[in-house]
């Protein structure tokens, strides 16, 4: 690379940095409030009953609870589990009585057309509704084909939310990979 | 086909810069989306698609491998980082493996290209070799899971 050539890359990197910098910073409060704002829209509807949610603090023990929203009739658990590729983040909804009432995927990077239907397809989702903690991936659950780990992830992520709001003991952490 | 004045680094940035601020606004507008990772097929198809523009544009080319590298590690590093996509050991762990990525990506997709264009003299030469490299990014970090 001749001379001129590497002094317009190091130009071309620094305005780029700044430019994002620049966006980044300035955008922080607003996304913070745009954040806050879809979230207290998104639980009512994963814990159908309540209206007005307040946040939790989590234990350093808790390692795939990752926030936890009190409810009216019940609590909002943000999980995460290790999936294919990496972590599978869901939001569960468990009444006081510890039943699942509503579930959302927040975050995962599975495989497109694979473990990707974690998120999208409605009759895998579906099948934790009205569970108390003890769905497993196999036999109460059926996984979605060629997503077993996957699916296993979103099963533990569900029995942990679970777990958390009954108390009971669960017996894989979040380290193990799929379950 | 004119020439433009730009290089492969250059292109990289942009690409690099654009997406990430797509993220931001992303992030800031419409904090439902899942934003795409940084994973290594995932940047892979950045260093392609600015190689490819490259090519296509006439850009001036680099073969040097270390400075690729260098460039690579502080485009991966520096700008994930200030748009606050990465944190803490990740922004290292990312520079390292960008900084690899486009080094290599960038010596093997000249040599492809080069070749067929020796060969078949075929406009769609860099677009063919960044398939295939695409390609052999998916499979090798398939591998490493």
């Amino acid at each position: 690379m001749k001379e001129k050539g590497l002094v317009k890359s190091i130009v071309t990197i620094f305005v780029a940095a700044l430019i994002l910098f620049v966006s980044n910073k300035g955008l922080a409060g607003m996304e913070k409030a745009n954040r806050e704002r879809y979230l207290q829209e998104l639980l009512p509807y994963i814990l159908p009953g309540s209206s007005t949610f307040t946040s939790e603090e989590v234990g350093q023990e808790e390692e795939m609870i990752k926030a936890v929203y009190k409810g009216e009739t019940g609590y909002v658990i943000h999980t995460a589990a290790n999936g294919y590729v990496n972590e599978i983040e869901l939001l569960v909804g468990v009444d006081h009585g510890g039943e699942v009432k509503g579930l959302s995927i927040c975050r995962q990077q599975e495989t497109f057309g694979l473990g990707a239907g974690v998120q999208t397809n409605v009759a895998f989702l579906q099948q934790y509704l009205g569970t108390s903690g003890e769905a497993e991936t196999g036999s109460t659950v059926d996984a979605l084909t060629g997503a077993t780990v996957s699916s296993k992830a979103v099963t533990k992520g569900v029995n942990a939310a679970v777990a958390y709001v009954t108390g009971a003991d669960i017996s894989s952490g979040a380290t193990t990979w799929g379950g | 086909m004119k020439k433009i004045n730009v290089n492969e680094t250059i292109l990289l940035t942009l690409v690099v810069g654009i997406t990430l601020l797509i993220q931001v606004l992303q992030r800031t507008f419409l904090p439902a989306v899942i934003l795409m990772e940084f994973s290594v097929p995932n940047m892979a198809g950045l260093c392609l698609i600015a190689l490819v523009l490259n090519a296509y544009l006439g850009g001036e080319r680099s073969r040097g491998i270390a400075v690729n590298l260098c460039f690579g590690e502080v485009i991966f590093g520096l700008l994930p980082l200030l748009a606050g996509v990465t944190q803490g050991k990740d922004v290292f762990l990312l520079a390292i493996v960008g900084g690899v990525e486009y080094a290599l990506i960038s010596g093997v997709f000249a040599t492809m290209t080069d070749r067929m264009e020796n060969t078949v003299k075929s406009r769609l030469a860099p677009i063919c070799s960044a398939f295939v490299l695409f390609l052999a990014c998916q499979g090798f970090a398939n591998m490493l899971l």
